[in-house]
C-alpha cells in the first residue's frame, strides 16, 4: 500500500523524528504540528495501518482513563528519515519561489 | 464541566458506542484526549473533527471489507450469467434458422408444399422448434439456469412473432 505523502503527513513524521524513541499523545502532536484532529487522526490511522506507527495505551493508576500513545516503528523511522530530504527540498523550493515573487 | 464540553464528550461518546469494532480504538483515543484540552470550544472542535475522521475511516474500512471484496466476484458472476443468457438466445435462433432452412429445402424437393398447406409449415417452422425450446428449458433449468432463461426468452419472442404473423395473415 502506498502512503500519500502530503505536507501534513511530512509534518507529523517530522515531529516524531524530533524524539524518535519517545511516545507521544495525540493532542500533543496536534499542538506541535498545528493540525486539527480531523486531519491528524486519519494520518495516524494510515501510518498505523502501514505498520509505520506503533500505538499503545498508557498504563495509569486506577480510576483515570488511559491515553493513547504513538511512536514510529523501526520501519516508520526509516521511512521518515528517507522522506525528510524531500521536505527540506520542498522548503527550499518554497523559499526560492517566494523570493522570486518578491 | 461546561455545557459545550459536556456536548463534546457526549458526541464522541455516542460515536464510540456506535462505531464498529475496528474503529473503537481510535474513537476511544480521541475521546480520552478531550480531558486534556484546556479550552471548551477547542474541545468541541476537537470532537467534531474526530467524528469526521472516524466516519471517514469507518466508511473506507467498510467499503474495503464489504464492497471491495464482493464487487469483483459479483461482477464476474453477472457477466458470466449474461453470457449464458446470450448463448441460449443464439442457440435458439440458430435452431429456428435450421428449421426454416429445412422447410425451404423440403419445398424445393416437394413443390406442392408451396401451395399453401399450412400444417407442415407450422409443424416444421414453429411447433418443432418450440417443443425443443421447452425441452431445452426444462433440462437446463437446474444445471444452467441463465442459459435456460435465454432459451425461454427466445421461445417467447418466437411465439409472439408467430402469433403476430398468423394474426396479420388471417386479417389481411
Amino acid at each position: 500500500m502506498k502512503l500519500r505523502l502530503s505536507p501534513q503527513t511530512l509534518r507529523v513524521l517530522d515531529i516524531f523524528l524530533e524524539e524518535p524513541k519517545e511516545w507521544r499523545y495525540g493532542y500533543d502532536i496536534s499542538r506541535d504540528t498545528g493540525l486539527k484532529s480531523g486531519t491528524l487522526y486519519p494520518i495516524l490511522m494510515r501510518l498505523a495501518e502501514r505498520k509505520l506507527l506503533d500505538t499503545s495505551w498508557e498504563a495509569v493508576e486506577t480510576g483515570k482513563p488511559p491515553r493513547h500513545l504513538y511512536r514510529l516503528t523501526p520501519d516508520g523511522l526509516q521511512f521518515a528519515r528517507e522522506h525528510r530530504p524531500s521536505r527540506a527540498i520542498g522548503r527550499l523550493q518554497r523559499a526560492a519561489w517566494s523570493e522570486a515573487k518578491s | 464541566m461546561s455545557t459545550v464540553r459536556k456536548f463534546a464528550t457526549k458526541l464522541l461518546d455516542a460515536v464510540l458506542r456506535c462505531a464498529p469494532a475496528h474503529c473503537q480504538q481510535w474513537a476511544s483515543a480521541m475521546l480520552r484526549e478531550l480531558d486534556f484540552i484546556e479550552s471548551d470550544w477547542a474541545a468541541l472542535f476537537w470532537a467534531v473533527g474526530s467524528v469526521g475522521a472516524i466516519f471517514r475511516h469507518c466508511g473506507r474500512e467498510l467499503l474495503r471489507m464489504g464492497f471491495g471484496r464482493q464487487e469483483e466476484p459479483d461482477m464476474k458472476e453477472t457477466a458470466k450469467n449474461v453470457g449464458w443468457v446470450f448463448a441460449g438466445v443464439i442457440l435458439s435462433v440458430l435452431l429456428v434458422v435450421c428449421a426454416m432452412g429445412l422447410f425451404h429445402l423440403a419445398e424445393y424437393f416437394y413443390p406442392p408444399m408451396k401451395q399453401s398447406i399450412p400444417w407442415p409449415t407450422w409443424l416444421v417452422v414453429f411447433f418443432l422448434p418450440e417443443t425443443l425450446f421447452v425441452i431445452g428449458t426444462v433440462r437446463l433449468w437446474r444445471k444452467r439456469k441463465p442459459m435456460a432463461v435465454g432459451v425461454l426468452l427466445a421461445a417467447l419472442i418466437f411465439a409472439t412473432h408467430f402469433a403476430m404473423h398468423l394474426w396479420s395473415h388471417w386479417n389481411g
